[in-house]
């Protein structure tokens, strides 16, 4: 686990508390603007040179996996960079090879596949609610590495992100979806079970990140107890870890519209026999 | 008195499990050096993992499950190694003395010198 650079050379002005809530925000556009630029890049050398990525993105609830997920797919082409984020297994799936599922998600050349929790929830939250057995648990552990081992051999880039978020942090962020009604969503039976089991999931987050952090598929921990902070660290790390030294796309001269050659002249059909959303607005 | 469990791993690196009953011999002195939590169990391993010197002891635990954990993570260590020695095998292209002539793995005593 790459822990050992945590410590930032200089404070961040993400949370000076002498630079006002204004410069802190235009601190940070300005920072994810330009890095946006450098996820195009990125986007261009996977595209150009054909390559498989995978990033998963592991971490508690609330712990702010959404919100970097979001920030890395906005600027990026949705057919070249998806998000995977799977539900509760079918009846079917139940009764296949634990990671196959995942598997018919791996990225294909050019792709990069970006995981909003993985095959790892067997050794999270599986294992704490008990939706697994202590056989399934084990041989779990025992089988990740050759998995991944796999996965890396057979030249696609593993990357794993897990954010780490303090107790008093993700009890307020769980306040803060109670209260408001387009955040309420986020919260799930589940989660609000797994509140009381902090030190269950610490317990086998310890576990899990001692037995799967592999050569060639190290665990990166994020500290997301600020929101911004992890964005920007996660985006800049993820950055550091892969080539982009690709030019953006050229500007593009658009010329003035040439005209049409000679035809029968377009008339637009009256409004009145389309189908209108009304603009209420 | 409580069962304890045994991991037991030798300087050849060979691990094995067992139980241990308050009747066998060396109970007692087992219980005096028992690992109750897995974060120590953990933190053992990585000190062995990154000793200079080849590794004979037995360690002790409270919980079957930090047992397990314990010998797993030694034994997934071995494999990892043993992976990277076949990596350098099956990428051999003849050209130098031998596979890990530019060898990515690196021994215990490598491991010291960093």
């Amino acid at each position: 686990m790459t822990t050992k650079n945590r410590k930032r050379q200089s404070p961040s002005p993400l949370d000076d508390p002498e630079v006002s809530k204004k410069r802190r925000n235009r601190f940070y556009e300005a920072e994810l603007s330009r890095l946006n630029i450098e996820l195009i890049k990125l986007q261009e050398h996977v595209k150009r040179e054909g390559r498989r990525i995978v990033v998963l993105f592991e971490g508690r609830d609330a712990a702010g996996k959404g919100g970097v997920i979001k920030r890395i797919t906005e600027p990026l082409n949705p057919r070249v960079c998806r998000v995977v984020a799977l539900g509760t297994p079918t009846e079917r799936q139940k009764t296949q090879w634990y990671f196959q599922r995942y598997v018919a998600e791996l990225p294909a050349a050019g792709e990069i596949v970006l995981f909003d929790r993985s095959w790892y929830n067997r050794a999270g939250v599986e294992r704490v609610m008990g939706f697994c057995s202590d056989a399934e648990y084990w041989d779990f552990l025992r089988s990740v590495p050759d998995f991944e081992r796999m996965l890396v051999r057979s030249g696609i880039v593993l990357i794993k992100y897990w954010f780490s978020v303090s107790n008093e942090v993700q009890e307020s962020r769980f306040r803060d979806r109670a209260k408001d009604p387009t955040k309420r969503w986020k919260l799930s039976p589940m989660d609000l079970q797994s509140r009381d089991k902090w030190q269950a999931y610490s317990l086998a987050k310890d576990r899990m990140l001692s037995h799967t952090d592999i050569h060639g598929a190290r665990w990166h921990i994020v500290n997301s107890d600020n929101k911004k902070r992890a964005r920007l660290n996660c985006i800049s790390h993820l950055l550091s870890l892969l080539p982009h030294d690709e030019p953006v796309p050229d500007e593009i001269d658009l010329t003035p519209r040439a005209l049409e050659a000679r035809g029968p002249k377009y008339e637009r059909p009256p409004l009145s026999q389309q189908n209108y959303v009304p603009e209420i607005y | 008195m409580k069962v304890l469990y045994r991991v037991n791993i030798s300087a050849d690196e060979q691990v094995n499990i067992s139980r241990l009953t308050p009747k066998m011999r060396g109970y007692r002195q087992a219980k005096d050096n028992v690992i109750l939590r897995e974060r120590i169990a953990i933190e053992t391993f990585l000190a062995n993992r990154d000793a200079a010197e080849p590794i004979d002891n037995s360690y002790y635990f409270a919980s079957i499950d930090n047992a397990r954990s314990f010998a797993l993570l030694h034994l997934q260590w071995q494999e990892q190694q043993l992976a990277a020695i076949i990596d350098q095998v099956q990428q051999y292209d003849g050209t130098t003395a031998s596979s890990d002539d530019t060898s990515k793995h690196r021994s215990k005593e490598d491991r010291s010198k960093e």
